[in-house]
Parts: C-alpha cells; structure tokens; sequence
C-alpha cells in the first residue's frame, strides 16, 4: 500500500551532505516526493511502499551522514499527491530560517583524502579538496543561511566540472559550498625571509650549493621578506611544499595558514628547531603540541586506547592529550617532565600533504631525523600562530607582520579565515560509570558554537507549546577573565563562544569583541539580558555593568563557583540541588575573599556555601599566585608550620620575601585571603621544590601531578599515611557578625596534610610518594564534604567543576570512589572544567532567574 | 611654651592666641596673615585674567617621612591642582585640625616645612584656622588647604583637550611616593633607598607651557596612579592612550618594593609629578623644558594618543617589554587577582 508522509529532521543538517543523503536514500527505497530546507530542519515529503517507507525513516534516523547530527525526526502522516518522482527542492533564502544549524569545521574525509593522494584524481595534491562530508564551514562562513555566496568562497567562480558535481545531486560534492579544484580555486601562497639559500623563484646560477648544512646555517630572520610565490598549478604547489618541507628539514619554522589561523609548525624531533620555536615565540615550558600522519604513528609513541583514536580520527580532530609511552623518546623541549603528549592529525588537505612530504623526506633518508635518537615517526609541532598572550593570526597579512620574526617562511593562501578558532584540545578520562569520557581543555574549532540546550524550569517549560511560544530575552553572558569564552542564548539554546583567551589581552580583548558581534548577527541574537562574574575588576564584568547602564539591560552578577557548578549541572540538565564541589584557582566570593575551595549546595538559581577550604593569606594577591614560594608561605603560616623543619628549604629559597611575607600577612598589607584549593597545590608543589618558579598558569600543580610518576599505591605505609594526611573536618565557630569572613557551616582545614607532607619530607619518603599521598587527601575530602551535605540534607547528587579538576588523578579518583559510596557524579562534558565553562554556567543562572524574563522581549 | 597641643589651644582665647602667635605666625608670618583680621583681603585679577581655584585636606600618616611631611604635602598638593590649570598659584589658605597632645615640637616642624615650601613655590599663606579634637578624635594632625591662582587670558587647559597624536610625558619617576609611605607607615624591612617626591611644580609647569604652547592639560597623578589618570583623560577626551612599559620612569627600588608587595608602579600614588599631554611638535620642547628644572630630572615621554574605536570605547594600553599589549584599567576597589 502507497502511504505518504511529511518528516521533518532537526539538528546539524545544513552543510553536511544531508539532501543528497536523502535523495539516495529515497532512490533505494524506491521513494517519491520532495526534499527541502525549511524552518526548523530539512523537510521531506514521501510517498512509497508502507514497509519501505518505514526502512526509510529508520535509515535517516539511524545512519545519517557522518558529520550531521540528528537531534528529532518529526514523522506526519498526510494525503497522498502521487508524485513520480524524486526531487531535490531549492529553498529560497527567505524560506530558510536560520535556527537550522551549520555544523563546525570537519576534518578532511577519507574520500577526499583518498583522492588528495590518487595521481589519477583531477584533485591530486589539490590543496583545498572537500566535499559536503568534509572542509571549512563556521571558518568561512560571512552569513547564514550558509551558501557559498556567504562565504568567503565568493570570490571564486566555479569552474565547469566543479559546477557540475556541485549541482548532482548524487555527486558527493552536491551543493558542498567550499568545493574547487586548481582551476577555479584557492591556492597556496608562499614567502619567506630573503637570504635563505635555494629560495623558490631566486636565480640557480646564485643558488648552486643548497644543502641541509647550508640552510640551516642562514639565519636570516631579520631579513625583508621576499617576493610571493603562488600555487597556481600543481607543479607551483608542489613546488612550494616541497620548499617548505626542505625548510622544517632543516630546523626552520614555518608559520601554516590553516581552518582557524595560522600554526607555527617546525619539525618536532629537532631539539634545536624547538628550542628556536620557544625562544622567538615567547613560549617559555608549556608544552607544545604535535601534529603526526596516521593514528599507526601516534601508537609507536604513545599509548592510544580505542577512545582515544576514535577522539583523535572524529572529524573535529581535536588536540588529544594522550600518555607518553614509556619507551618513546621525545625532543626536549616538547613537553618536558609531563605524563601527556598533546597529539592531533592532520585535518586539512594542505596539512595531510605537509605531513605526508614531510615523513616521505625524513624516513626517506634515515638517519637525518632519526639520528638524533628522538621518536621514530614523523612529527610536527603544531603550536598557534600568536606571539605570548595574543590571539591567534588569522589573516596572511597579519602573520607577515605579527609573526615576521617567528616565522622564516609563510605557507598562506587565499581562502580567508572569516572567524578564529583555535585548535580544540581535550583528553579521554575514566569517568566511572560514564565509562571513558571525553574532558575539553580547551574547545574551539569542530565544537564551537555548538548550543547546548538550556533545561527549562519547570513551570515556564509547560506553557511553551509551539502557538504560544514566547521568546524568553536573549541572553549574553560575558564570561571571566581568563580563558575566556561568552554564551549567547536563543529560546532554550545555550550558544558557547569558542575559546578567546585571557581579556588583558588588548588584542583579545577586541577579538572578544569582534566574536560576540559575528554570534549575534550569524544567530540573530539581541541581547535582552547580561550576566557576568561577581569579580568588580574582571574586564568583562565591567563591560557588562557599562552595557548595562546605558543600554539598561537587566544584569545578573553570578558567583564563579556557582556558575562552575552550574555549568555541569546545566551540561547534565540537573535541577539540583547538588551538592556541588568546586576545586579552582581563585574567583571573587561573595564575602570579598578569594574563593577557590568550595562545597555550594546548589539549584541553578542559588546557591548556599555549605563549607570551604579554611581561608589561608595570599601575600601580594597575584604575585603569590606567580610565586608558588610566598603561596608556600602563606600556607605555613596558616597551618603554623614555619618552624617546621621541612619548610626551612623553601624558606631559604624565599630569601628576604619570606620577612616581607610576614610583614605582610601581619598588617594584612595587599593580603587577600583565599580558600582556594589550586593554591594550596601551588603551595605543596613548592614546598617539595617540585616547581617553584613557574614559567606559565597552572605549572606548579600540573607538576606536582606529574611528579606522581606510576608510583604505586595500597601498602600499609599509604594506609597509615592517609590518616595523617586527612584534610581534617571541623565545625566553623565563625558567625555572620565575627570578623572572619567565611560562615559557612564546616570548615576543610589542610594543616594536618601539610604538617604530615613536610614529616615525609623530613623522613626521606620520595617526592613521587608524596605527591600521591597529598592528591589523595584531596580525594578523599571531596567524598568527606559529599557524605556530609548528604547526612545533612539528603542531596545525593555531586557536581565537580574547576579548574583543580583539569587534574586527570584527581578527577578520576574522585569521581571512582564518590560512586562507589553511592553518589550519582557529573562533571563537565561538553566543556572544560577550567574558566571555558564559566560563561555558560553565567547563562544558565541567569536563564533560571529569567522568571519575568519570559514574558518579554519580541516572538 | 607648651609641648603639646590642649583642647585650650582651639578654645579662640589666649591659649589660642599663643599657639598662632608662637607656631603659626613664627612660621610664615605675611603681611596679609600678620593683619590679623578674619579675612584676607587680596588685590583683584587683573583684566581678563580669570581665578583658578582648589582645595584639598591631608590626612597622611606617618606625619614625617623620607623626603617631606605632612605640611610639605599640604601646600604641594593644593599649589600643584591649581598650577595644572595653568595658572600661577598666588594665596593659600591652611586649616589645621589637632588632636589633644599633639607635639607643639612637631607641629612646628610641620609649619616650617609649609613655609619654606610656599617660599619656593612663591605663593601666600594668607588665612588660616585652628580646631582641636579630643584625644582620640583624630590622627595627630589633619590639614586642610585652598588655594587661588591667576590665569592669564587663553590658557585652556583640561582631559578633553587630547587629541590623537599627542605625546604622554612624565616629569619624573612614578610611584615613589606612595611606595615610601607604605613602606614608613608599615615599618617594611626593605624601606632604604625609598623616599616621597612631594614638590610644589607650579615653576615647571610655567616652564613647559612656554616652550609648549600647545600642551594640552597637566594631571596629578596621585590616588590610583598613571593608570587612574590616563583613563581619566582618555575617557574626557574620548581617545585611546598607549604608554611604553619601557619608557615608564621608576627608580629601582620602587620597582624592587612593588614586586615584593604586588603592587603595580602605575597604580601606585604619586605626590610630586605630573603626567602631561602635549601636541607631537611640542614634546620634545616639553621634555627639555622639564628636564631643565630640578624637579623634571627625570622626564619622560612614555606614549602616544590614539582615536578610540567606538565599539570598545576609550581605553589605555600598556605595551609591554613582551611586545604585547595589555589594557591598563583603573580600578574598582583594591588590587585583587584575576587570574583563576
Ligand atoms: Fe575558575
Ligand atoms: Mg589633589
Ligand atoms: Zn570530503
Ligand atoms: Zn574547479
């Protein structure tokens, strides 16, 4: 029997090949009727045999194109209209509302990477090959609806055949926007320092003696930069990298226009191009990512579970931080004295042809690379293309002046990067019954700005019904100072910027900015309200409060922690109450104090602190935060511990700082107070002489995790040190009219972990013994302070968030043994623990507070 | 004599009589203040010049540290508000504020301190008072100052005057004063080599404007520093300002207590600079014209004025020695970490 039905599909199914998709499927299925883009999703009407109509509806759902996603298939069934045929519908502009999403930048698929390599391909070694499955989308996009005259592919007409598969429907580059060849595309461009021997273009009769030895003897940093070459050909192309890849063979540094930005790229078995790459990059210690061929490659170096390669094959192809193998020897320089290796494969075309020249260069001719005796694949560092603090270059311009002495040549090209996004970075933890689980350290390209549904309130979720909808007021949360994202919400969706950076930044601070302006207009957003941290000196919240002012915007002022806790409770869609345990840097409390230890228990609302971490002094506020030795001392002095023979190290290192540490701390002199758990491993970290001069945020605790080494656990020694160790527990006797300033009910006082970490220093006990002992300390007060607000209240439900929990020990034992005392845990998923998820935890506060909110502003 | 100040002193009896004939009197004694009568009465400006006038009160304690007092203060304050006009600061008027048991002793230290101070920046004590407070009821010593100054005809001087383009100087290291008072009232171990720079620049001040006619405003960089000031005048004048770290004078060991302290230099208090905006011809004439006078030894010209983007609104950056920039904010309240 001939049945019809109208489906509508919702989710990512713009820009991925999803009509095409559904256009073959109809042709299996011997399906009639039409396929459209229209409000909400992609429309189909289909008429077909009732049991071949049913296996059509379930292969849409269930085997959609590998970079859509399908979040509702809409099924309706309607009269027949005897269509003989299948079509393709072209919507008009207006047609298309722009809630359909586009989704983010894929990664080259294996089709077309397959074609990139194949000598009989008209694609060959075509630096911008894609297709509807793969290539740039949110990176090119000038406006929705996303059409490749709204991208910055305007300027570059198809040629006869690309027009042609671009208009077939059964061609896997039907309508896929960005699609060219060398014909009608884009090309690679080059430049580089003048002065460097055998320069593309540059007269041979000059440039007769070109080695190895001689390139990488000129240094001509300081030199102009010489003329431009372009890619017009394959030969020209072809010609460039291999330059390129005679420059990384010889230590240069190459300065790769890729999806977001640009990379800084040198070959990272070269101890010396590394070190050349920290010194004009400003880049002091933090470690450097690499780039390798193929998931085989990653494994001889590091050990890659199946999560980890499905994490590093996604066609987000994100920075994955992976376990260094034992037996893999690294360049120094890379990622010195750290357990994890960050690793990602190539995502662009030109990048799969660097890699792929590169390695076919350097095993070619053993012995050139591999000489050195560091690992035995190819591999690039990958770092982005910014000088310090700044964002990353995204324009060839910019990168020839920002990045002139960084860089000693610039593999560019003409398609502009229209928005920033750097490279995601995220690691597989062990996320108890989850099983493995993805945590973000950082996401931005192939996630952002992916929404995250906000889960209604209750009662404002029964009134909307689709004829009665009203628009609850945009909101735009701005996010903390540092690691900056925003959130921008439409309806009941929660759009999370990618990673900024750090506001200080002027030039972040503008890219800010610049971000916030491209999400309104690309998501027609008006903000009808603002939230933003309670911190008074955060450059974002002062914005918010000056927008606020004059554009008279309702702004709700969130506490840091409440919107870390927050932010996993609206990842999860949890109600609350949680009993939610924030372990982070510092963030303003309410009290005015620094607050960073925290057990709130909260609703998406409010919240109520429950009981922190007893408030130690940061002598010099932020200088403490830089100087892990004056944290120490704070911390000793709190714990009364100066005298303490195992501090008398670190006390002699602080020299005369310690007497103005406790001038300091005496007349309360620039001496914040702070329950701040990540300084509290500041402060261990240096008191084991682990790291006492960081060289970037967050190195003294990162390596005071790394000192744990393997060192194994459960002997009877670890039993009776945790008792020692145990962060004791005590009723706070501070009341709202005392002077202390923390009135929480308990009190989590690490003196006794300290006292008993300096014993073991004293006795001999090694550092990497230590170490565990003092993280398992933390563990255990996390399961302490839930047991607690569990007996008190019943709340059986615990959210962890910030920055601490960036900690991959921490969060995973944490999270074992929460569990296995009965404890239903979530922690962030979709974002990062650290300041990433601020923003969207800002927003979901104020999106619950909205209650008049939701009768206002324009359907 | 008596050795310390009594509730008498403020009674308007003989006691009150005697403590301004034996400190006050002693100490600056004018022809105007020496008439005795309740009001100064001073000549009128002359014809189309107009009154630039200011007042400040002075409650810094320790009263006596490395490189003035509290009376050195009081004047220098007032001279130098009314002299960032551009006029010259003629009469002062003093309000003394005493608490019960104060040293007469140093009371007259703080008198001539005042004096020689209004000696050198030339103008007149002329109208004075005197409170005292119980014991308890103050600090010591509070003193209050107005001054009057005359203001020659088209001196415009002011924030809103920058434009882009304009050159930012100093007169002289940032910072000193503040840090040294810290470092006195908090008795810090590390207090050598540090002392305040109170001066009277009315002199200075004259000097630049006339061999830089187009200097568009002179700023006291006290509460809040640099930062405070250049915001202030980029916000006035809807303009960016961009300032060199390098080019940013600080002595040593200033530099030295701010980073054992964790404060920053730029937010730090000054008492005897002036931050001070001038046309791109005319600064290098400035900067001679400064470094000329004994107070200006050590001026600078640290950055540049820009138009504002309207999107972010008017903002002061700090390039660093990095090569970056950073936005170089007034503060809300207290120096508090931002860093998570
Ligand atoms: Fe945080
Ligand atoms: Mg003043
Ligand atoms: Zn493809
Ligand atoms: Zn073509």
């Amino acid at each position: 029997m001939i049945e019809a039905l109208d489906i509508q599909v919702k989710g990512i199914v713009q820009g991925v090949g999803f009509r095409p998709f559904v256009y073959r499927l109809a042709k299996k299925y011997l399906i009639n009727g039409w396929v459209l883009n229209a409000t909400d999703g992609v429309f189909i009407h289909a008429e077909g045999e009732a049991k071949l109509l049913d296996e059509f509806v379930i292969e849409l759902s269930e085997n959609p194109p590998a970079a859509s996603r399908v979040e509702e298939v809409a099924l309706k069934e309607v009269p027949l209209e005897d269509f003989d045929s299948f079509e393709i519908r072209f919507s008009d502009a207006g047609a298309v509302e722009k809630t359909t999403l586009v989704s983010p930048d894929l990664a080259t698929c294996d089709d077309c990477a397959r074609e990139l390599f194949n000598p009989n391909d008209r694609r060959y070694r075509y630096p911008f090959i894609n297709c509807t499955n793969c290539g740039p989308r949110f990176t090119i996009i000038e406006k929705l609806p996303y059409d490749r005259k709204s991208t910055s592919m305007k300027d570059f007409p198809m040629c006869e055949r690309c027009a042609r598969e671009y208009g077939d429907p059964l061609d896997r580059r039907f309508h896929a926007q960005p699609d060219a060849c060398f014909e009608c595309g884009p090309h690679v461009s080059w430049r580089e320092h003048e002065g460097l021997p055998g320069a593309l273009g540059a007269n041979p009769e000059t440039q007769t003696d070109v080695s190895r030895e001689t390139l990488r003897a000129a240094d001509a940093i300081a030199a102009p930069l010489g003329q431009m070459t372009w890619g017009s050909t394959r030969a020209e192309s072809d010609a460039i990298l291999a330059r390129a890849v005679e420059l990384l063979c010889a230590g240069k540094i190459l300065a790769v226009k890729g999806l977001g930005g640009f990379h800084l790229v040198c070959d990272a078995n070269n101890a010396d191009a590394v070190a050349l790459l920290r010194a004009r990059k400003r880049r002091e210690g933090k470690a450097f990512a690499v780039m390798a061929a193929t998931t085989d490659d990653v494994r001889r170096v590091c050990e890659v579970s199946d999560a980890e390669a499905a994490a590093l094959e996604g066609s987000q192809r994100p920075i994955v931080l992976l376990k260094k193998r034992p037996d893999a020897a690294f360049a120094p320089g890379l990622a010195d004295r750290l357990p994890e290796l960050g690793v990602m494969l190539p995502y662009t075309p030109l990048q799969h042809l660097l890699l792929h020249d590169f390695a076919g260069v350097t095993m070619g001719r053993a012995g050139v690379t591999m000489g050195r005796g560091y690992c035995h694949i190819p591999l690039l560092v990958m770092t982005s293309g910014n000088i310090h603090d700044e964002p990353i270059v995204i324009d060839d311009e910019d990168a020839y002046e920002k990045l002139f002495s960084v860089a000693d040549a610039f593999l560019g090209h003409d398609r502009a990067i229209c928005a920033r996004y750097d490279d995601s970075v995220v690691r597989v933890i062990n996320a108890g019954s989850a099983g493995e689980a993805l945590q973000f350290l950082r996401r931005a390209r192939g996630f952002a700005p992916l929404p995250i549904p906000l889960s209604l309130p209750a009662p404002a979720a029964e009134e909307v019904s689709r004829e009665t909808f009203v628009r609850p007021r945009a909101i735009l949360a701005v996010g903390p100072e540092q690691k900056n994202t925003f959130t921008l919400t439409r309806d009941a969706e929660a759009f999370v910027s990618q990673h900024i950076g750090d506001m200080e930044n002027a030039e972040t601070y503008d890219a800010w900015l610049q971000a916030k302006d491209r999400y309104e207009a690309l998501f027609e957003i008006e903000p009808g309200r603002l939230a933003c941290d309670l911190h008074p000196e955060y450059l974002t919240s002062k914005w918010a409060h000056d927008q606020s002012r004059v554009h008279g915007l309702p702004l709700s002022e969130v506490q840091h922690h409440h919107a870390h806790i927050v932010s996993v409770m609206g990842e999860h869609g949890l109600p609350g109450p949680v009993c939610g345990i924030a372990f982070d840097g510092t963030g303003y409390g309410v009290d005015g104090a620094i607050w960073g230890g925290e057990v709130l228990l909260s609703n998406q609302r409010a919240f109520e602190r429950f009981a922190n971490f007893a408030y130690v002094p940061l002598p010099g506020g932020a200088a403490a935060v830089k100087h892990p030795l004056r944290m120490a001392y704070g911390a000793l002095w709190a714990f009364d511990l100066l005298e303490h023979p195992g501090a008398a190290d670190a006390l002699a290192a602080l020299g005369e700082q310690a007497d103005v540490c406790e001038q300091m701390i005496d007349r309360g002199l620039n001496t914040p107070m702070t329950s701040s758990v990540g300084r509290l491993f500041d402060a261990a970290s240096a008191l084991l002489g682990v790291c006492t001069n960081p060289l970037y945020e967050g190195e003294p605790a990162i390596l005071l995790e790394a000192a744990m080494g393997e060192a194994a656990a459960g002997d009877e020694a670890d039993a009776e040190a945790a008792d020692r160790y145990a962060i004791a527990v005590v009723k706070n006797t501070a009341t709202a009219e005392s002077t202390a300033q923390d009135t929480s009910v308990v009190l989590f006082d690490a003196a006794p972990t300290f006292q008993a970490l300096l014993d073991d220093k004293v006795a001999g006990v090694p550092v990497p013994v230590i170490a565990r002992r003092f993280h398992d300390a933390f563990v255990q007060a996390v399961v302490t302070a839930a047991e607690l607000a569990r007996s008190v209240y019943g709340i059986e439900t615990v959210a962890l968030s910030g920055g601490v929990f960036m900690n991959r020990y921490l969060v995973e034992h944490a999270l074992a043994a929460l569990e296995r005392v009965g404890f239903t845990v979530a922690v962030n998923r979709d974002l990062p623990p650290n300041d990433g998820c601020i923003s969207f935890g800002q927003a979901v506060v104020a999106w619950a507070s909205n209650e008049e909110g939701a009768a206002e502003g324009g359907a | 004599m008596d050795t310390t100040v009594m509730l008498g002193h403020g009674s308007g009896g003989t006691m009150m009589k005697r403590i301004i004939d034996d400190v006050f009197f002693a100490a600056y004694a004018g022809e105007e203040l020496l008439r005795g009568d309740d009001a100064a009465v001073l000549p009128a400006p002359a014809p189309g010049e107009r009154l630039a006038f200011s007042t400040d009160s002075f409650v810094v304690t320790p009263h006596f540290f490395p490189g003035g007092d509290i009376g050195r203060l009081a004047v220098c304050g007032t001279v130098n508000d009314v002299a960032t006009s551009g006029a010259t600061p003629r009469y002062l008027s003093v309000g003394f504020v005493l608490e019960e048991g104060f040293p007469i002793e140093d009371l007259k230290r703080i008198c001539a301190s005042m004096a020689e101070c209004a000696r050198e920046a030339g103008v007149a004590l002329v109208t004075g008072d005197t409170k005292v407070v119980n014991r308890g009821h103050g600090d010591g010593v509070f003193i209050n100052t107005s001054g009057v100054g005359t203001l020659a005809p088209g001196v415009e001087l002011g924030g809103a005057q920058c434009r882009p383009g304009d050159k930012v100087l100093v007169t002289g290291t940032l910072g000193d004063h503040g840090i040294t008072i810290m470092s006195c009232r908090e008795s810090l171990s590390f207090s050598s080599g540090l002392e305040s720079d109170a001066a009277p620049l009315n002199h200075l001040i004259a000097e630049v404007l006339a061999a830089a006619p187009h200097t568009r405003c002179f700023r006291d960089p006290t509460r809040g520093g640099l930062a405070s000031t250049l915001n202030e005048l980029a916000s006035q004048s809807g303009t960016d300002i961009t300032v060199e770290e390098d080019a940013v004078p600080v002595k040593p060991a200033v530099l030295g207590a701010c980073e054992m302290l964790g404060y920053d230099p730029l937010q730090v208090a000054n008492e005897g600079k002036m931050v001070c905006v001038v046309a791109p011809d005319e600064a290098d004439a400035a900067l001679a014209a400064m470094r000329a006078n004994r107070y200006g030894a050590d001026a600078a010209i640290i950055g540049e004025v820009a138009s504002a983007q309207p999107e972010r609104g008017p903002k002061v950056f700090l390039r660093t020695a990095f090569g970056g920039t950073r936005i170089l904010d007034m503060l809300v309240g207290e120096q508090l970490p931002r860093i998570c």
